[in-house]
């Protein structure tokens, strides 16, 4: 992986605690800044509109059984590079995010700033 | 009498029965055709009836006694056998004369069961229409030179066509799905490629020619062939909607089920964590860890009964207290709540949480004296126009600790304060004193 300079901060949206808190830990040993954790996809949209910079996010696409789309529609069109996790099927995610990388659970968070910061990326 | 032995009931009856009065005589003065007969009708594997005599006398087999008119047997071994012949004129028997060496003429009849009356080809037609139509098969033909398309009412029913309407092509594929389409009408191209075997096997969505709900069907038909020249092609198509249903729920069950596994595992990777960075040594890690694996498989006992029986707080609060080793009905304990169901999403981590505190309390506080007492109670409260549940953890009568297992109680106390707020949106305060332990907990039940 390639770090910015800067700590890169890293949105992270999950709403199960104990994976939150574990993968929080992971990214900051990577070098990352948690912006978050967020549960819900409320959280996750006020957290994008009032953080400064984030330069990623690894997104769960289900939140509290609710689709997280919703973020992840947004951090495209702020060109915000995204990772999405999920336990179900990568084959779940519709065809539009195929250029999103999908990590199934469960994952390490450097395979997650892997994907988000690759080498010469 | 030893061609009567070992034929049933009614070999006993026919050997039993005085036979004298009638005009057949007594039964040793029968003929030996007569007697191999009657031994030859008595053990015949398939009902079998005699008639003898002028009079038809009739003897019978056991295998014969149901068809008689209802309680006829056993009085009607020996009688004139009008009453059965008519049913035996019927076809249902074959009919064989028996006739003596001694030219004396034919001595009487041997009817033995043939199966069910042949039929009529009339006959067959009905019972094949009856089954297609039990079967619900929609029934079509078509002629490739004349480009005429029959179809059968119950096949236009599936494309919401009324029975006298005409069918052709574009109708046809006006009713398919247009996802579809092209499937179907490349799995018929194929079935009337002389160089196939001629069948048309395929599954396909259905919306009708009106575009209303998506029903599948599976069709199957044959091309008849003369030498390369398709002379027809017909077949059936079958409704299998109700099959594709449950087929889907079973890809989403599984679906779901990969993605609770796969979740479990990613909170199991968290817990151990978690339980490691609370641990001095590594081997202060195997108990605790294992322990919460054994609360996570309670869980998931609870959660496998459905939504139709959601968990119960009380169940979850007293599963987690015997399985430290507390009896619920001991005195120093008070548990007591109304029945409230828990929302799904909340079961693991509550139950998490209660292990926490309840391993605190059995290795430090209320459960580790005999002094102790500990109350779990709870009660429903609304808040902005929510039903929430509110629980209450309190020990008392706890022996003044030395030493407190600081991380450990740390492990509970992030549950506790930092997992059920940031997941349940739940409001959560946990005190540890000298010799009291104070646990709310308010979250919302929808």
């Amino acid at each position: 992986m390639t770090i910015p300079e800067q700590r890169p901060r890293v949105l992270l949206v999950e709403d199960e605690h104990i994976v939150a808190s574990a993968l929080s830990r992971g990214l900051r040993m990577c070098g990352a800044e948690i912006v978050g954790p967020a549960a819900t996809v409320a959280n996750a949209l006020a957290l994008i509109e009032s953080s400064p910079a984030i330069d990623g996010a690894l997104v769960d696409i289900n939140l509290r059984g609710i689709q997280a789309y919703d973020v992840v529609d947004r951090l495209i069109a702020q060109n915000v590079p995204t990772v999405l996790s999920t336990g179900y099927e990568a084959s779940v995610v519709p065809s539009r995010y195929r250029n999103l990388v999908v990590l199934q659970k469960p994952f390490d968070a450097k395979d997650a700033m892997d994907a988000l910061f690759p080498i010469g990326g | 009498m030893n061609w009567l032995a070992e034929a049933g009931e009614l070999g006993r009856l026919v050997r039993e029965a005085d036979w004298s009065g009638t005009e057949l005589g007594a039964m040793e003065r029968w003929s030996p055709s007569c007697q191999t007969a009657v031994g030859i009708c008595l053990r015949s594997p398939v009902p079998a009836a005699l008639f003898l005599g002028r009079a038809e006398r009739l003897i019978y087999n056991d295998r014969f006694i149901p068809f008689l008119p209802a309680g006829a047997h056993p009085a009607a071994l020996g009688q004139p056998g009008s009453s059965v012949s008519e049913m035996i004129a019927r076809g249902t028997f074959a009919t064989s004369p028996i006739v003596g060496a001694d030219d004396v003429g034919v001595e009487g009849r041997l009817c033995t069961y043939a199966g069910v009356p042949r039929t009529s080809a009339m006959d067959d037609i009905h019972e094949l229409r009856a089954a297609i139509d039990l079967v619900g098969l929609g029934r079509y033909r078509s002629d490739p030179l004349t480009q005429v398309i029959e179809w059968d009412a119950h096949l236009k029913a599936m494309w919401d066509l009324p029975p006298d309407s005409p069918v052709d092509l574009p109708v046809f594929l006006s009713g398919i799905h247009p996802d579809d389409r092209d499937r179907v009408a490349a799995a018929l191209g194929q079935s009337v490629d002389p160089a196939g075997d001629g069948v048309c096997d395929i599954e396909y969505r259905v919306v009708g020619v009106n575009g209303g709900s998506e029903r599948w069907v599976l069709t199957r038909g044959k091309t008849i062939f003369d030498k390369d020249r398709v002379v027809s092609f017909h077949g059936v198509v079958l409704d299998i909607s109700r099959r594709k249903r449950a087929e889907q729920t079973n890809v989403m069950l599984i679906a779901e089920l990969q993605h609770r596994t796969r979740n479990l595992l990613a909170v199991v990777d968290g817990l151990a964590e978690q339980t490691l960075a609370s641990c001095n040594t590594i081997n202060d890690f195997a108990g605790p860890f294992r322990q919460q694996l054994a609360t996570l498989s309670r869980v998931q006992g609870l959660l496998s009964r459905g939504e139709a029986s959601p968990v119960m707080i009380r169940e979850l609060v007293e599963l987690e207290l015997r399985a430290l080793g507390a009896n619920p009905d001991d005195s120093r304990l008070i548990i007591d709540g109304p029945d409230v169901p828990l929302p799904n999403r909340s079961v693991q981590i509550l139950a998490l949480g209660l292990h926490e505190l309840a391993t605190n309390a059995r290795k430090h506080g209320a459960l580790a004296a005999p002094s102790g007492r500990l109350s779990v109670t709870w009660s429903v409260g609304e808040r902005e126009a929510t039903r929430r549940l509110l629980l209450q953890w309190e020990e008392s009568g706890i022996v003044a600790r030395e030493v407190a297992d600081a991380s450990r109680v740390g492990l509970g106390r992030t549950l506790i304060e930092e997992s059920l707020p940031f997941q349940l949106d739940a409001d959560t305060q946990l005190e540890i004193g000298r010799d009291s332990v104070r646990c709310s907990v308010s979250l919302a039940l929808e």
